[in-house]
């Protein structure tokens, strides 16, 4: 017996299989980071300390000037560069898609590695700013905030490493579909470009959350 | 959605997100002379000029895709 809809699209829905399944996982996630974010909002609304730091603690940091928030201690420029790193993957991956849809798999083959290094810059980047974090002895339980900090950003890194688990298999192994089942290899494509693309929203709304305001 | 509608809103959230960023990096310099604060408007006010007009022509290109 052959499963029904793996390439072509099911009439009702308009959606073939697996980006029916995709939409359903995205839906989970939005719920996930949905409630991290909202108990960030609450905790930052109900408790005034929370982005207050100590005197003490300003200057061991050797942080300059008076007033001094939880959120100074992180690197805006480098998340700011992470920022411009994920919207480019997001434009390399639509880029790699597209070209499958071409018939053009040299294109395609070159626009995934890009997005692939595109996911390992921005881990080696996460990776600078967190042995910094680490070699202030700034960790998750030094403050609440600090504590949101790692889990939403670690969290959001965990999904980075997860999609660069597929996006190199299908940039590797993966891809000897495209000589049996083309159509169905272009849909995986398109499947990851989605989860891609969700996991790169979620950081520009980490960004100006946790970094600046 | 596809792909192809997910990354047009991806990019129209971007350059509301690159303004929204630029509004408050401006804020921040006028009101505390804040130079990170300018150097990030600057930044993101290139950048989502340059969203707009890469939205643009993605958008005609991946309406040729069918």
């Amino acid at each position: 017996m052959q499963i029904p809809y793996t390439i072509e699209e099911r009439p009702d829905t308009g959606l073939y299989n697996a980006k029916l399944g995709i939409w359903l996982f995205l839906a989970s996630e939005v719920m996930l980071f949905g409630a991290l974010f909202s108990s960030y909002v609450l905790l930052r609304t109900g408790d005034p300390g929370f982005m207050t730091m100590s005197h003490d603690v300003a200057e061991a940091l050797h942080l300059e000037g008076h007033a001094h928030r939880w959120s100074d201690v992180l690197s805006v420029p480098l998340a700011f560069v992470n920022t411009l790193v994920l919207i480019f993957s997001s434009v390399t991956i639509v880029m790699s898609w597209a070209s499958l849809r071409l018939k053009d798999f040299g294109k395609f083959r070159l626009w995934m590695g890009l997005t692939i290094l595109c996911a390992l810059g921005f881990m080696g980047i996460k990776a600078i700013e967190y042995s910094s974090k680490f070699s202030h002895h700034l960790y998750p339980e030094t403050s609440n905030f600090l504590g949101v900090y790692f889990t939403l950003t670690g969290l959001h890194a965990l999904h980075v490493i997860g999609g660069l688990i597929v996006l190199a298999y299908l940039w590797g192994p993966g891809s000897k579909m495209w000589k049996s089942q083309p159509q169905r290899f272009v849909n995986r494509v398109e499947t990851v470009g989605l989860y891609w693309h969700f996991v790169d929203l979620v950081w520009i709304f980490l960004f100006p959350t946790l970094y600046l305001l | 959605m596809s792909l192809k509608a997910f990354h047009i809103l991806f990019v129209a959230v971007c350059v509301v997100m690159c303004l929204a960023v630029g509004a408050w990096g401006t804020r921040e310099y006028l009101a505390a002379s804040n130079v990170t604060g300018l150097g990030l408007a600057v930044a993101c006010f290139v950048l989502g000029a340059g969203l707009i007009v890469y939205g643009f022509k993605v958008y005609k290109k991946l309406a040729e895709l069918g």
